[in-house]
């Protein structure tokens, strides 16, 4: 155990006051600019030459390069030399403890806006197969007024009627901003929801850790390890920031630590026991507390706001999401448990609302996939699935294994990172609870394969403070000059990872121009009844009068079983047959580039066979052409006159 | 001129512009620029200021969620009831804000006493 708390920066005051007079003197006589002027002048420099460098590589930036290893292969290297000039910026920055906060706020703002602002600034068209679908289900509502619970499952958006909180939203946004649909703001997502999870993270780390340079270094820390893309254009975006709030505000006002064991006395022993284990493990932490477990003062009517505030919070995450309220039930529930919340009805409240809106709001949805929701449950094999890199291509295992790096990565720093602060006597129990809670969703639920990147996605801001805490571990820590270094070190190898890991699928999630027109020229010429075929998924689908249509896929996700077989021994007729069914008004199959690139990276045919079926299908007797452009062709069949626009 | 800086005096302007752009049907920057500003700051400055709080990152981060979560149920609650309106919406918005300024300017002391954040 180490000297009292805070002993660096009483020990600090006295001399930096001195240090203080001396230097303004110094100053007057015009020999040395003064401390605080230097604390802004150096990072202020470096942030304007990074500002520029980006503004140079946008120009630079060529999207028809792209490989398999994604928009890290189209960046210029002025790109990556105003990351490292950011990275050794910050690293300098916020070892000072004289940065002021808005400095590194800055630093922080401009990570977000190289990585998350690059994509949305020069693709010039909304990224991302999904977020095409989002918009869609805005169309709807601006369309009906209303959503439809009972809305086929076929339609694939089904869920999004069951809890349209993040979708109303968008429509409101959408018609009293003046834009013609959500595609005008859709784009700026990624950049919007990073931003403002800023704000919470402080508020979470700032609850108990009074180290400036340690909560910074955890924001900065979390940025670099959120790779898993869910910042795009969903309701998981806007419910994980409202989610974070929630959690900030119980650990900033309504924390708790267990009561002493003389005070248990009297208590049932199986209430009495887990209470006993956990204050012997806050014994143990005596007077090195970093503040853990120490509420905020607040009058009665405060809390009273801030709890409305909360359970405001989680009817709107409850009605707008279906995996966050269960990872809040999770984290209120693991807080009590530690007997870090004084607000002990909370994981029950938040079941309640969450139970509530499926049963009564969402039982349309929720019944109806009952069947595999139960069947999932316990198969924690099956609900951990990872890419299978024989399977993909060359560059795709690449970045699959930069995303597992990654994550690996993020979870030893954290580890160690925890570990040291035990040594230090800080034992963080608030913060550990919350990176736990997450991992029993894997055993609940497979979420169609991504319930592992999830529970990553929630136990990150804990993880990413551990991982910081291993340069930081305590306030009078960390003062050498080994530890920008280490901060540069270690920001360089996370930086690395998240550049392949979360940009390395942009050759498919990137459309083009070309393609957007091409979708835009099908929805608006389609009849209402119409099949719409796509050789993936992977394109601008649903995005308007999405309803009126039967959205089918030759290859990935969506594809029937058993089909891939058939469309690749004879595809002419398998696709001859789809689309002259006369259940349909007319159809139509749309091959785009995108398409190419998912079937390619993700191997969901052999090489070259999406090409043999395009020429196959260049066959006058059976298809005619309807649109082509560079990237995009639409084909309709030759003896169906009505599908012709 | 004192009263402009104080968060109901804007709040009340603010919501007075939201209604001008939209009545005069201004063109789509000046008019988003306006509308979002309103939405995403709004609903949360009519009632996180009576929270005392006084640390300026806590409040903007709390009155970003309060807008949002009020946005959100308002415009969640009238798609339910099919009787979708954005105007509608954007009003009852107006009015929560407005309720939440009258209330701060009328009553200053009456929630909390001003409270370390």
């Amino acid at each position: 155990m180490s000297g009292p708390i805070y002993t660096h920066e009483v020990r600090a005051h006295k001399p930096r006051a001195q240090e203080a007079r001396g230097v303004s003197a110094r100053a007057k006589r015009g020999l040395m600019i003064p401390r605080g002027i230097a604390a802004v002048l150096a990072p202020g420099v470096a942030l304007a030459g990074v500002a520029a460098l980006w503004a140079l590589s946008l120009r630079n930036i060529d999207l028809g390069q792209m490989t398999d290893l994604g928009l890290v292969s189209a960046l210029p290297a002025t790109y990556f030399v105003a990351l490292a000039l950011l990275t050794a910026s910050f690293a300098f920055a916020v070892h000072d403890r004289e940065t002021p906060p808005w400095v590194l706020f800055l630093h922080v703002v401009l990570l977000i806006v190289l990585i998350h602002g690059t994509p949305s600034l020069v693709y010039g068209t909304v990224r991302y197969a999904w977020t095409w679908k989002h918009i869609g289900m805005v169309d709807y509502i601006l369309r009906h007024g209303a959503v439809n619970p009972d809305i086929s499952a076929l339609s694939g958006l089904s869920a999004n009627h069951n809890w349209p909180g993040f979708f109303a939203l968008s429509a409101l946004f959408t018609q009293v901003g003046g834009f013609t649909g959500a595609q005008q703001f859709a784009a700026l997502a990624p950049l919007f929801f990073n931003l403002i999870d800023i704000g919470p993270l402080l508020l979470i780390f700032g609850a108990f850790i009074r180290d400036s340079r340690l909560r910074w270094l955890a924001v900065w820390t979390f940025f670099l390890g959120n790779w898993v893309g869910q910042d795009y254009f969903a309701p998981q975006a806007l419910t994980y920031f409202l989610f974070l709030v929630a959690v900030g505000i119980c650990l900033t006002w309504f924390s708790a630590r267990p009561r002493p064991p003389a005070e248990l006395a009297g208590r049932p022993w199986w209430l009495r026991w887990p209470e006993r284990i956990w204050s012997r493990l806050d014994a143990a932490q005596g007077a090195q507390d970093d503040g853990d477990g120490v509420p905020r003062r607040s009058t009665p009517l405060q809390r009273v706001g801030l709890m409305a505030l909360i359970v405001l919070l989680a009817g709107v995450i409850a009605s707008s999401h279906q995996l966050t309220p269960f990872m809040a039930i999770l984290s209120f529930g693991a807080l009590v448990l530690a007997y870090r919340s004084s607000a002990r009805t909370l994981p029950i409240l938040m079941a309640v609302i969450t139970a509530t809106w499926a049963m009564y709001i969402a039982w349309a949805f929720v019944g109806g996939n009952l069947a595999w929701i139960i069947d999932s449950f316990g198969e924690l094999g099956r609900n951990s699935t990872v890419t299978d890199v024989a399977r993909v291509s060359q560059g795709q295992a690449l970045v699959a294994l930069a995303a597992r790096g990654l994550t690996a990565l993020i979870g030893l720093l954290g580890f160690a990172g925890f570990v040291r602060r035990w040594r230090k006597g800080k034992r963080d129990l608030a913060y550990l609870a919350l990176a736990a809670a997450p991992f029993p969703m894997l055993v609940a639920n497979s979420y169609g394969g991504e319930m592992m990147f999830r529970v990553y996605f929630f136990a990150l801001p804990y993880v990413a403070l551990f991982a910081a805490a291993l340069i930081y571990p305590a306030p009078g820590s960390g003062t050498s000059w080994r530890a920008p270094l280490g901060v540069m070190a270690v920001s360089g190898l996370l930086l690395g990872g998240l550049l392949l890991a979360y940009g390395g699928r942009e050759r498919m999630n990137y459309f083009t121009p070309n393609e957007v027109d091409a979708a835009t020229y099908l929805y608006r010429n389609a009849p209402a009844g119409a099949l719409v075929i796509g050789a993936s998924d992977n394109y601008p689908s649903l995005f308007q009068n999405y309803e009126q249509y039967t959205h089918v896929a030759l290859t990935g996700r969506t594809a029937a079983r058993g089909q891939q077989v058939t469309l690749e021994s004879d595809p002419l007729t398998f696709i001859t047959t789809l689309m002259n069914d006369d259940t349909f008004t007319a159809s139509y199959l749309i091959i785009t580039r995108s398409q190419k690139a998912q079937i390619e990276m993700d191997g969901l045919l052999p090489p070259g066979t999406m090409e043999h079926i395009e020429q196959l299908l260049r066959r006058p007797d059976r298809f005619r052409i309807i649109y082509e452009n560079e990237d995009a062709v639409i084909f309709t069949p030759a003896g169906r006159p009505e599908s012709a626009p | 001129m004192n009263n402009l800086r104080r968060p109901p005096v804007l709040l009340i302007l603010l919501a007075a512009a939201t209604d001008v752009v939209i009545g005069i049907n201004a063109p789509l920057p000046l008019r988003a620029v306006v509308v979002l500003g309103f939405l995403l700051a709004g609903p949360g400055l009519a009632f996180v200021p009576l929270l005392r709080i006084r640390q300026t990152s806590v409040e903007i981060t709390l009155v970003l969620a309060l807008s949002l979560a009020l946005d959100t149920l308002v415009a969640e609650a009238l798609v339910l009831a099919q009787f979708w309106s954005a105007g509608l919406a954007l009003a009852v918005l107006i009015a929560i804000s407005v309720t939440g300024a009258v209330v701060q300017l009328l009553a200053p002391g009456v929630v909390t006493r001003e409270v370390e954040g």
